[in-house]
């Protein structure tokens, strides 16, 4: 991020912070659309959020830090929409399945896998496997985006993985097995 | 093309084929217009953000405007002048800043008394903590974090917490708590054909408690500020406290002491009968003390008791309790 543009829009030059907000609002709203798996809660999140790095953004220090303070502020408009959630359980709807043309069978049933493994994990399980698997951040930024420690991050992303890891290997044996058997 | 083998590529391409390239229009749009009309907050003295005393460029320019010549009078006058004493600026308000921003981050934690619903934690604390937003007049946002995360060095990422986790574990020089908005009751059982009837009768032990959790330190004596075991007994742990039944089952334990199981749970399973337990364990909303002499939580901490006390007397309280455990009502004073 370009330090002068946050400086300005610190000093809430606002062609600046809508130059920052457009440079930075594709990955938060990636980011978000996974968490949440949910596309008006996911719009939510990432309004609240972008009216909140306004209003917050002087309180900044380090503009140096700013992505990671972004992702934080997003972090916690995610849990406060995965709260809502909670209380409109009966409105919760699935996600329209975006086209992949190049998909191959393979691929198509791991997203369905994935998917309900993904929906089985709590709500900062799946930030910690969004951070870490789509956005490549380590246990140390994650910690710090979240505000958890580092060990719980790490273990958050331990357990996540390896249920979606065993979700994947469960759906190969049921094939497998399934051919055994016919044998 | 055949898709990778590696789960943890996998993973990622799953991710990355399901991310949005971009965000919608409308979305950034919506939200570049609400920043229009928006102040941004400045801080003063370089304090924490929830700390901080929040004003706007103008209004800290009219600050300064009028602090100016009192300043001047006070330096000139040197007593000579008959000037009004200095007010002391009384420490901000948290339950001000709350109200300022119209929202409030409580904690709760995503295990016991909450339970997982569609992959999200929800369950009695996030009743209350609902409730008692609504009762200060704030919008909740919820916070799920562990215990340990909750009440640790950091302190959390939140303004209220209801960690369901004994007064008495709580960090008195960190932490300030509310009455408490329930008691949990611990369960001494045994057996069903057993012929005990009080701990008394299992001297012989071994009684079985779910490791690290209150019933331990029961079993052990410092229960509540106990300074003594209730009997002389031996003790084994387990994991959770249908670890605990199964040693019981077993023969492995002729008692076990219940950590997360309410008297309804014990009733389904039947095989068990309850024969006694330590005094209710109370549990409270606790709120952080502050780090400087800033932000006074006193307020907000009378405010919580206040939202609990009309929470308790209109049965609200009693409502939430006896939907979530199975009827019955942990919430008397």
């Amino acid at each position: 991020m370009d330090r002068d543009i946050i400086r300005r829009a610190q000093d809430g030059d606002h062609d600046a912070f809508e130059a920052l907000a457009i440079g930075v609002s594709g990955r938060l709203y990636a980011v978000a659309r996974l968490i949440l798996r949910d596309t008006h809660l996911a719009d939510d999140a990432v309004q609240e959020t972008i009216v909140t790095i306004w209003r917050r953004l002087p309180t900044l220090r380090d503009p140096d830090r700013f992505e990671a303070w972004a992702y934080r502020l997003l972090v916690n408009a995610c849990a406060d929409a995965a709260s809502r959630r909670t209380r409109m359980t009966a409105e919760v709807r699935l996600l329209p399945r975006a086209t992949a043309s190049d998909d191959t069978a393979s691929q198509l049933a791991d997203r369905d896998v994935l998917e309900r493994g993904f929906r089985h994990l709590r709500p900062e399980q799946r930030t910690v496997v969004v951070l870490h698997h789509y956005l490549g951040l380590t246990a140390t930024e994650i910690a710090d985006i979240t505000g958890a420690p580092t060990g719980t991050v790490k273990s958050r992303i331990h357990y996540a993985t390896a249920a979606l890891r065993a979700a994947l290997e469960a759906d190969e044996r049921g094939p497998a097995a399934a051919a055994g058997g016919g044998r | 093309m055949s898709a990778p083998r590696d789960p943890d590529v996998r993973i990622q391409q799953w991710l990355v084929g399901e991310a949005p390239n971009d965000i919608p229009h409308h979305v950034l749009s919506a939200a570049l217009d609400r920043t229009r009309t928006l102040p941004q907050e400045r801080s003063i003295g370089g304090r924490g953000l929830r700390g901080r005393v929040r004003l706007d460029r103008r209004r800290t320019l009219m600050l300064v405007a009028a602090l100016v010549p009192v300043l001047f009078a006070l330096a000139v006058g040197a007593g000579a002048l008959r000037t009004p004493a200095p007010t002391v600026t009384p420490p901000a308000s948290v339950l001000d800043d709350l109200r300022r921003d119209g929202r409030v981050r409580i904690a709760v934690r995503p295990d016991h008394p909450q339970s997982p619903l569609s992959g999200v934690a929800t369950g009695f604390d996030t009743d209350v903590a609902t409730a008692l937003a609504d009762r200060l007049g704030l919008q909740p946002d919820l916070v799920i974090e562990d215990v340990s995360t909750m009440l640790g060095p950091d302190r959390g990422t939140w303004d209220l917490a209801l960690p369901s986790t004994p007064d008495w574990l709580i960090d008195d020089a960190a932490f300030a708590h509310s009455a408490p908005y329930y008691r949990w009751t611990h369960r001494l059982v045994v057996p069903a054909a057993s012929a005990a009837s009080s701990i008394a009768d299992l001297a012989g032990g071994p009684i079985c408690a779910v490791a690290g959790d209150p019933t331990e330190t029961w079993l052990r004596g410092g229960y509540g500020g106990a300074s003594a075991s209730p009997a002389a007994t031996s003790i084994v742990t387990r994991a959770t406290d249908a670890d605990c039944l199964a040693a019981l089952t077993a023969g492995d334990a002729i008692g076990a002491v219940t950590a997360h199981l309410s008297d309804a749970d014990i009733s389904v399973i039947g095989e068990f009968r309850v024969i006694g337990g330590p005094d209710a364990e109370p549990r409270s909303v606790v709120v952080r003390r502050p780090a400087d002499p800033g932000a006074d939580p006193g307020d907000l901490l009378a405010a919580v008791d206040d939202a609990i006390g009309a929470m308790r007397a209109d049965g609200t309280l009693t409502q939430l309790s006896e939907r979530r455990f199975g009827g019955a009502d942990l919430t008397g004073p």
